[in-house]
């Protein structure tokens, strides 16, 4: 039974996406829509190869992508320090975790122009302000994950003598890691789509620069190709930490 | 020996109607889950006089509860039906079936007054006619001074009282309750049954009151339905012949013990 | 903020300031070094402008910058309306199917998750960089927080309430005027509060990569004349109109939520 409804369902997910594509291709066809303005599928599906297989490209992918690790290899151990010194000391929390919930709601891609001015327009701005969007979401989950972890556990552990180092291991770890990596997952995105905006919005090399271009100079094969493997990326990174979330949370009531 | 005692005493008012207030007819109820098909009750038939305050007790997961929601038409059988003063029950028809639930189920962003006017609001009658109608029913279930509280600002107890009046709302004949009392505690729920007789004794429903409360179910009851174990069906009907108005002091005697031991043995013998 | 003034008395006999205190201290601080520091040359000034000066600059162009506020401001409501209006029923629509939710919400969910940014050269491609491509732009932006907000309250009513009016004989609209919408409404307006957020970023980022006016043109035109204090000044109209968003919608919050007991604010 269960089997099969989320067959169906999944079946419905598979024609909902097949059927956007085929209406795509339709409209394209069909003169529903301009073909230099919305270049079908059947177009864009090889120039995306065409793309991936040019070195002039992948030179471009693989600046994004090097920022986008650096910034969330940086942003990480950051936000998931500040976020345990924020729960772990109640006098530091009560100091600042209204001002960290007051910069997480604030937008921060209108700061943009700040890092170009004082960072200039290269590799370290991209990285500085992908550091800047992951950041704040990280050291909230991370100080929420630290009060989630139930009381009754921590006097359960306490009661059996356990030692602090063992409380950490044995309880804090399991019951926030799922949270964690929430919190990571949510600033990778944020990371993400920081770095391809300030790409976008002046730079010399990257996916974005690459977005802009091809706007600007209605080369719409390319710029939809573009935006599929950009989706791809973001979609591939969702998902692993999706999956890793999943797996450290199995415990959780689903 | 109780049987005997109930039968030498048949012959109230209440039962020479001809008419039987609610009537259950050849009810049996299959359902799907993911191992299969589950015969949930069997060939139920039971009827119910005007007038009568019948319990209807069983072991957990026979289905007395699925019996009084299709009483009150919100689910369909998969055979057999339910008449209520002769005329078929297909859905809800809240004129004729007031249901109370074990939940509250208050609107929480209603206050008290409003919740008890709810089925009135639907049926469109004007507010200051409904608000009047809910009014009087606060006061009589004793919560007069709290029209204008919301849900979270009642005890669980008071929260019952509100859907208690919410039932009598539209002064329906037949009052349908699934173990309206479950969710409290054990004073509040003997305080509320007494209150629950009281009203009755005043506007004389009948009422189905579903319970697994053995003590609670002699104690209000003029009559207590046992349903067996899975697949359910009516094992007994047993006539608690106790005299109106109930009173603390019979639960202590022989007789009522007797009663409880006797509906106790046939669900011990389900279990 | 009374909070401040009834830290007890034996937290201020010691010697340590109260927490809520040092907050303000180490923001005054900032503040006092972001005035002083490009004042006293340790910064140059066309990367960090003083506040004051910001201010002042800002104040002198003021016909300026409210005219691209105005427009912005046009362009951030009727983004809003397309939002909110389609991301309520789309919502609606998905929470109340339960075969919706499972195939519909996992899609939804994905998209959000997507660098939406991308597709901004399309929109341009596609309706020039007048206002057109920036209603288009920030719709999409803001309304996948509305749809799964939307269909997340719908989803958690509590069924017993449903129960419950159904023997009452509710029929569909009145189940929805009195049960559905209303137990869904603190859910939907939380929804609400981060789409709006995010149209606005849509709205001005989308200004600050192509177009012709708004106050994002204006932080972009600044910037590129090297005009500091300027562009200082239009990111803090941007951030005080999202404040000002934000907090009309809480404000709604609490009034959606006003029969709900009172939550212990732990925030100052």
């Amino acid at each position: 039974m269960r089997a099969a409804r989320d067959r169906r369902v999944l079946l419905a997910q598979a024609s909902a996406v097949l059927g956007f594509f085929l209406l795509w291709e339709g409209a394209s066809r069909l003169g529903l829509a301009d073909p230099r303005l919305l270049p079908p599928p059947t177009l864009v599906l090889p120039k995306v190869a065409e793309l991936l297989a040019d070195a002039g490209f992948r030179r471009h992918l693989w600046v994004t992508v090097r920022e986008l690790l650096l910034a969330g290899v940086i942003a990480a151990p950051l936000g998931v320090g500040i976020g345990l010194a924020l729960a772990e000391s109640p006098y530091l929390g009560r100091a600042f975790k209204p001002f960290f919930h007051f910069v997480a709601a604030v937008p921060k891609s209108v700061f943009l122009p700040v890092f170009i001015l004082l960072f200039g327009i290269g590799f370290g701005q991209k990285v500085a302000f992908g550091v800047f969007q992951a950041l704040f979401v990280l050291v909230i989950a991370t100080a929420a994950a630290v009060a989630a972890v139930p009381d009754e556990l921590l006097r359960l552990a306490r009661a059996n003598g356990a030692t602090r180092w063992q409380i950490w291991t044995e309880i804090h770890w399991n019951a926030m890691l799922p949270l964690i990596l929430e919190g990571l997952r949510l600033g990778m995105i944020f990371n993400i789509a920081g770095v391809i905006f300030a790409e976008m919005y002046v730079s010399r090399a990257g996916l974005g620069q690459r977005f802009s271009t091809w706007g600007e100079s209605f080369r719409m094969p390319e710029l939809f190709a573009g935006v599929l493997i950009a989706a791809a990326l973001s979609i591939i990174v969702n998902e692993t930490l999706r999956a890793l979330e999943r797996r450290a949370g199995a415990w959780r009531t689903p | 020996m109780s049987l005997d005692l109930a039968e030498s005493r048949q012959a109230p008012s209440a039962m020479t109607q001809d008419q039987p207030a609610i009537e259950v007819r050849g009810i049996t109820h299959r359902y799907q889950t993911g191992r299969g098909e589950v015969l949930a009750l069997r060939d139920i038939n039971l009827s119910v006089a005007p007038g009568r305050f019948v319990g209807l007790v069983g072991p957990s997961g026979c289905g007395k509860s699925s019996l009084l929601m299709m009483m009150a038409g919100l689910v369909r059988p998969s055979e057999g039906s339910v008449a209520v003063a002769g005329a078929p029950v297909t859905r809800p028809a809240p004129e004729r079936l007031g249901v109370v639930f074990q939940e509250a189920s208050l609107l929480p962003w209603r206050t008290a007054l409003e919740n008890v006017a709810f089925p009135l609001k639907l049926r469109g009658v004007p507010r200051a006619e409904r608000e009047a109608r809910a009014g009087q029913l606060l006061h009589l279930v004793g919560l007069k001074g709290f029209e204008h509280r919301h849900p979270h600002e009642l005890s669980g107890g008071m929260k019952q009282r509100v859907a208690i009046a919410r039932g009598f709302c539209q002064d329906p004949p037949v009052l349908l309750m699934d173990e309206p009392f479950a969710a409290l505690d054990e004073q509040t729920r003997m305080t509320l049954g007494d209150e629950l007789l009281r009203i009755w004794d005043r506007h004389r429903k009948t009422v189905v009151f579903v319970t697994h409360g053995l003590t609670e179910a002699v104690y209000l009851c003029d009559e207590v339905v046992v349903l067996s174990g899975r697949p359910g069906e009516v094992l007994a009907r047993i006539e608690i012949d106790l005299p109106r108005p109930r009173t603390w002091e019979m639960m202590a005697t022989e007789h009522f013990g007797r009663l409880r031991e006797q509906i106790w043995s046939l669900i011990r013998r389900q279990a | 903020m009374s909070a401040t003034a009834a830290i007890p008395a034996r937290e201020a006999r010691r010697w340590r300031l109260s927490p809520v205190a040092l907050r303000w201290l180490c923001l005054a601080a900032l503040l006092a070094l972001w005035e002083v520091a490009p004042r006293a040359g340790w910064v140059p000034q066309v990367i960090l402008s003083p506040p004051s000066a910001a201010l002042a600059s800002g104040f002198a162009e003021w016909d300026f910058f409210a005219s691209a506020l105005a427009f912005t401001f046009g362009e951030i409501l009727v983004s809003l309306c397309f939002a909110y209006g389609l991301g309520g029923l789309l919502g609606l629509v998905i929470g109340l199917s339960p075969f919706g939710r499972r195939a519909a919400l996992p899609l939804v969910s994905s998209l959000y998750a997507l660098p939406l940014v991308v597709i901004y050269p399309v929109m341009t491609a596609w309706f020039g960089i007048g206002p057109a491509s920036k209603v288009w732009f920030a719709s999409l932006y803001g309304i996948f927080p509305v749809i799964l907000a939307t269909a997340a309250g719908v989803q958690l009513v509590d069924r017993n309430l449903i129960t419950m009016a159904r023997a009452q004989g509710a029929g569909f609209w009145p189940m929805m005027a009195e049960v559905i919408i209303p137990a869904a409404l603190p859910a939907v307006i939380s929804g609400l509060r981060v789409g709006g957020a995010l149209v606005t970023v849509g709205v001005v980022v989308a200004e600050m990569l192509a177009s012709t006016d708004g106050i994002g043109f204006l932080i972009t035109q600044n910037r590129t004349m090297f005009r500091t204090p300027q562009v200082y000044f239009g990111i803090l109209l941007v951030l005080v109109l999202a404040g000002t968003l934000d907090t009309l919608i809480s404000r709604l919050e609490r009034r959606a939520s006003r029969w709900r007991p009172q939550q212990d604010n732990a925030h100052e």
